[in-house]
């Protein structure tokens, strides 16, 4: 054997160690409990397309060798105290498991002794979930912004890329503020989002069409804030609100973000038109929402009486705890735009809560929201949990295996009303993260799930927030760059009809 | 041996220069910020210049230690010499010239003040030097690789493309409407003073041929004078205001507990600032000496940014103070925002981890504390605080906790917003407190409506002083104060049966008739404050009549 072919052999045999798996170990100590993960994807339900649930194992210990087992398929994983997975016997683990489920077995070496704890069970699902969820990712700061991201994740393997970008129009002298990303039906052809300070806007893209426009006219006191893209017709409501934020002292809810006034409005994507829906100002009118079928729209209100018109600020910040938003219902003509009268769907300020965030699922059956003890902004509060409505039965429920002791807040329904996802701040009460729980045919939810990441310490590194987790069947085709180009021009002002 | 020496003259130079600056140094280090890792790496690669940045945020981390940071900074400086001079064949006394892009990457780290918790770019004390010797290294390989086949000079054609080509940032000095285009031009004659080098040479071998005469000991002037030139005119351009120098080294007292150490640097400083005031108070409330804050110079001024910057202490200090003040949640809010605003910082991670200790919010804790043990040089301080988090006894134990705690009012929570001015908002909220709760909240509830001139608050915490400490002796100060308040004829309080002093109700009728007759004899206010200082300095009625609050 010549010096270069005895270095390539020392060189093959250095990288098949370095590639090769950990062994499960003959002899052990068993544990009686569950080993703890992070994310805890204990028991946990899951899709039968979902990317791997790489995870750290949180015990005493210096190295771990994990056994993934489904049917007939075993493998094993370590990687120090990581589990990382691979991603082409991930999909044959789930295809194995497919209505039933895989079971891990955790082995963690404590130095001279092997541990071996209770195995845990990962469920599959028979149902998929929508290939990609979006969010934007904002640093859980109070007033200042800096870089802000909305961006696309494929739930299927680890790929996120970015749909917008405010670093690409941000000037020295002035930033952007981005928010509020909606999409038609989970489709992301007729998709939009806001820009605020610094060219402001929003910003709609309508059958691949991008367009700028400018929503705040005259009759209304702010531009569109909260949107809801009808399902079927170019309409979106919006409600329009004054939002002033003030901070606690001592309660680590730290901000109060309130409305001191608020209404609903329905812009005319093709016209370019505003109209009122409802601007009573005994009451705060937010969270729009469209049932399936477009014949419903939903939204949120707190009765609030003002004591003196000329300091309504000070005394909604006196009362914060007073507001408790109701969720109500309009019925909605689609061919004359007309609503009818509201009626109540939940009477949250009767048990002295606020509803807030509705959402309805597309098989018509469930609405699902946020309920908090007060206001309407639960993201910060931890009381805050998601709560499911049966429409049919008028039951509601608030789901254990959904919820947590900490916010849960902006539900929504995957398109084929399988799964629900919250941003959820139970990993450190700061910090909202996308969970995603399975809800079966019968109603009950399963054990929720962090969306899953290449590197199993990706959250606890990551300084961002995921903002606004949203549901789609496809990835948005418009480039940041086209966004950036059009969000530089000069907003198109839209028309307030009545 | 003497070009060797000629050589290192300047490094020399800058290297003396920066550590005349350590304590502005280790501050760039704890308002910059490094972690190891992929997400790190990942998330600061992606904007413009990402890959400068990220060496930029690498290197600066080693401004830790001061010497080794400005080692590292001069080493590639001086790299970036040896490759310019033999990238452009430059000989003789010409090899000054490349010494001129250093110098200005030199006033680019020293001379921006104030402007050290503004800048939004990460790295910046060493991104620009590192992209510049990139710039000058490739420019370097390019040259030698064509040189083999083309002899013709075109180490400034590759300059200027590669320059280009790296894609580097533009540093930027904004802030709200304010720009400083001053700060920017290093970043214009470090390149341009390359680009000229052929011109020079150009000229100089035109002139040698023109028998220009040229001897050793002129040589030897011309290299002496030239550098000397160019370090007096670096220590000129850098910011040198006490002042700023001095807060840095109290917030690092501060930090390490040392508060007879802040204190000194009080006294020691002429014409403090509001912040230094500020911090020096925050050391005698520690060592149960808040009483003396009118003894100790407690008149601020506006700090001097020596441009049109609008420094604000929420900038520069508001995490710091509202949390040494005990008021966790404003704290960790301005942290955030900071952190936000401007760039990710170290000392903003500190903060906010220990404020989620004192908080007791354990998870988020362990969240800053993990990001801090993927630092080089805080892994430590990581460490001293994880026990916290399992071990109530831990925290309790803690040097913080002890000095902390006792200013976290447990029963007041109250909506509020401080409009970005901390000092005042701090000062405000302590004045008003209708029951402090430990003895520190009564010395600086009083303190406070002290330090704000605020006279119903001051009458207010002064009978619940008195109230809540029957018997015991009431501090000189606030004796002052309600001698001269007890005694005006708007007076909100009756103090006719107090027991004062007699020899504190002598000195005040002294101070008012000393006023009184100076006054009449037509010397302006401002002339009698600075007369009445010597022997009134220390006396609240000082403060009181020449002393103007300026919360920023």
């Amino acid at each position: 054997m010549t010096k270069t072919q005895r270095i390539t052999f020392i060189l093959i045999c250095f990288m098949l160690l370095a590639c090769g798996r950990p062994s499960v170990p003959d002899s052990f100590q068993k544990e009686s409990r569950e080993p703890k993960v992070m994310p805890d994807y204990t028991n946990v339900t899951i899709p039968a397309n979902i990317c791997p649930l790489n995870f750290r194992v949180y015990e005493r210990g210096k190295e771990i060798a994990v056994r993934i087992s489904a049917g007939n398929l075993q493998y094993t994983y370590g990687d120090g105290m990581k589990v990382l997975i691979d991603e082409e016997e991930w999909k044959e683990l789930l295809m194995q498991s497919k209505g039933s489920k895989m079971v891990v077995e955790v082995f963690v070496n404590e130095g001279n002794q092997w541990m071996a704890y209770e195995p845990f069970n990962i469920y599959v699902a028979e149902e998929d979930i929508d290939p990609y969820i979006s969010y934007r990712l904002i640093q859980p700061s109070y007033v200042a912004y800096g870089k802000l991201v909305i961006a696309q994740r494929n739930l299927t393997n680890f790929e996120e890329s970015i749909i917008y970008d405010n670093t690409l129009v941000n000037t020295p002298q002035q930033g952007q503020c981005v928010n509020c990303h909606s999409y038609q039906n989970y489709h992301t052809d007729h998709m939009m989002f806001h820009m605020r300070e610094g060219l402001p806007g929003t910003m709609i893209v309508d059958e691949n069409q991008i367009k700028k426009v400018d929503l705040k006219t005259e009759q209304i006191i702010s531009s569109g804030v909260y949107p809801a893209w009808h399902p079927t017709q170019n309409l979106i409501a919006f409600s329009t609100n004054l939002i002033g934020q003030t901070f606690h002292t001592k309660d680590i809810a730290k901000v109060e973000v309130q409305d001191t006034e608020s209404d609903l409005i329905l812009y005319d994507v093709a016209k370019n038109e505003i109209f009122t829906i409802s601007n009573d100002s005994n009451e705060l009118e937010t969270f729009p929402t469209w049932s399936a079928d477009g014949n419903t729209l939903y939204y949120c209100s707190a009765h609030f009486e003002y004591n003196n018109d000329s300091i309504k600020d000070g005394e909604i910040i006196q009362r914060y705890r007073d507001l408790h938003y109701n969720i109500y219902a309009r019925d909605f003509n689609q061919q004359t735009h007309d609503f009818g009268e509201k009626r109540l769907v939940y009477d949250a300020a009767s048990e002295n809560k606020s509803a807030t965030l509705p959402r309805v699922s597309p098989d018509g059956k469930y609405l699902t929201f946020a309920l908090g003890g007060y206001g309407c902004f639960h993201v910060w509060h931890s009381d805050a949990d998601i709560c499911l409505l049966n429409l049919q039965t008028s039951e509601t429920i608030l789901p254990e295996e959904l919820n947590s002791d900490r916010s849960d807040s902006y539900p929504s329904f995957s398109s084929n009303s399988r799964w629900i996802m919250t941003a959820s701040r139970r990993d450190d009460n700061n910090y909202t993260r996308p969970y995603i729980a399975y809800f079966d045919k019968t109603g009950k939810c399963h054990k929720a799930f962090e969306v899953p990441q290449r590197d199993p310490e990706y959250y606890t590194l990551c300084p961002y927030s995921f903002n606004r987790p949203e549901f789609m069947i496809e990835s948005v085709k418009t480039t940041p760059e086209q966004f950036a180009a059009e969000a530089k021009k000069e907003a198109v002002k839209a028309h307030y009809i009545k | 041996m003497k070009k060797a020496v000629y050589t290192l003259l300047f490094p020399l130079a800058a290297y003396l220069l920066l550590m005349t600056q350590t304590d502005y140094l280790h501050a760039v280090a704890e308002n910059d910020l490094f972690v190891s890792g992929e997400a790190f790496f990942a998330e600061t690669i992606h904007s413009q210049g990402g890959l400068w940045t990220w060496l930029g945020c690498f290197l600066t981390q080693f401004f830790y230690y001061p010497w080794l940071g400005a080692l590292l900074i001069v080493a590639l400086w001086t790299g970036t010499y040896f490759l310019l001079v033999d990238a452009f064949r430059l000989k003789g006394n010409l090899k000054l010239l490349a010494w001129i892009p250093i110098f200005a990457l030199l006033v680019s780290v020293i001379d921006i003040g104030y402007w050290l918790y503004y800048i939004k770019m990460p790295g910046y004390w060493f991104s620009q030097s590192v992209s510049f010797f990139s710039a000058t290294l490739l420019t370097w390989v390019i040259t030698k690789l064509v040189q083999r086949w083309w002899k013709h000079d075109i180490a400034w054609i590759v300059f200027i493309v590669v320059y280009f080509a790296i894609g580097q940032r533009f540093p930027d000095f904004t802030h709200r409407d304010y720009s400083n285009h001053l700060l920017q031009l290093p970043f214009f004659i470090a390149p341009i003073s390359v680009v000229l080098l052929p011109v020079w040479r150009y000229i100089h071998s035109h002139i040698k041929t023109d028998k220009f005469i040229s001897t050793s000991w002129l040589d030897d002037i011309v290299v002496i004078v030239f550098l000397l030139l160019i370090s007096t005119a670096a220590y000129f351009c850098s910011f040198r205001n006490a002042n700023f120098q001095t807060e840095i080294r109290m917030q690092a007292a501060i930090e390490s507990y040392d508060w007879n150490k802040v204190i000194k640097e009080a006294q020691d400083a002429k014409n403090p600032t509001n912040l230094m005031v500020v911090f020096k108070n925050i050391a005698l409330m520690n060592t149960d000496r808040l009483p003396e804050m009118f003894k100790t110079n407690n008149c601020g001024c506006l700090p001097e940014t020596g441009d049109s910057l609008s420094v604000r202490i929420a900038q520069i200090a508001g995490p710091f103070i509202y949390y040494h003040f005990g008021q966790i949640n404003y704290a960790y809010r301005w942290a955030m925002e900071n952190n936000v605003q401007y760039r990710p910082q170290t000392r903003n991670l500190k903060i906010m981890a220990q404020c989620a200790i004192m908080n007791q919010e354990f998870d988020v804790a362990a969240k800053y504390l993990t990001i801090l043990r993927h630092t080089t040089f805080y892994k430590e301080w990581a460490k001293h605080y994880e026990p916290m988090l399992l071990r109530a006894d831990s925290l309790h134990k803690s040097e913080e906790f002890r000095q902390i705690a006792p200013l976290m009012n447990e029963d007041v929570n109250t909506l509020d917003t401080d409009n970005s001015m901390p000092e005042q908002w701090i000062l405000c909220h302590f004045a008003d407190l209708v029951h402090p709760k430990t003895p520190k909240q009564d010395h600086l509830a009083i303190c406070a409506a002290l330090w704000l001139k605020d006279e119903y608050a001051t009458c207010y915490q002064f009978y619940n002083y008195n109230k809540n400490y029957p018997g015991n002796s009431v501090p000189e100060l606030y004796q002052q104060a309600a001698i001269m308040l007890g005694t005006r004829e708007d007076s909100p309080i009756n103090l006719q049966n107090f027991p004062f002093d007699q020899l504190i109700v002598t000195r005040y009728e002294r101070f008012n008739s000393d006023y009184s007759s100076m006054s009449n004899a037509g010397i302006s206010h401002q002339e009698i404050g600075e007369r009445m200082r010597e022997f009134y300095g220390d006396t609240y009625w000082w403060y009181y009549y020449f002393c103007d609050f300026k919360a920023y």
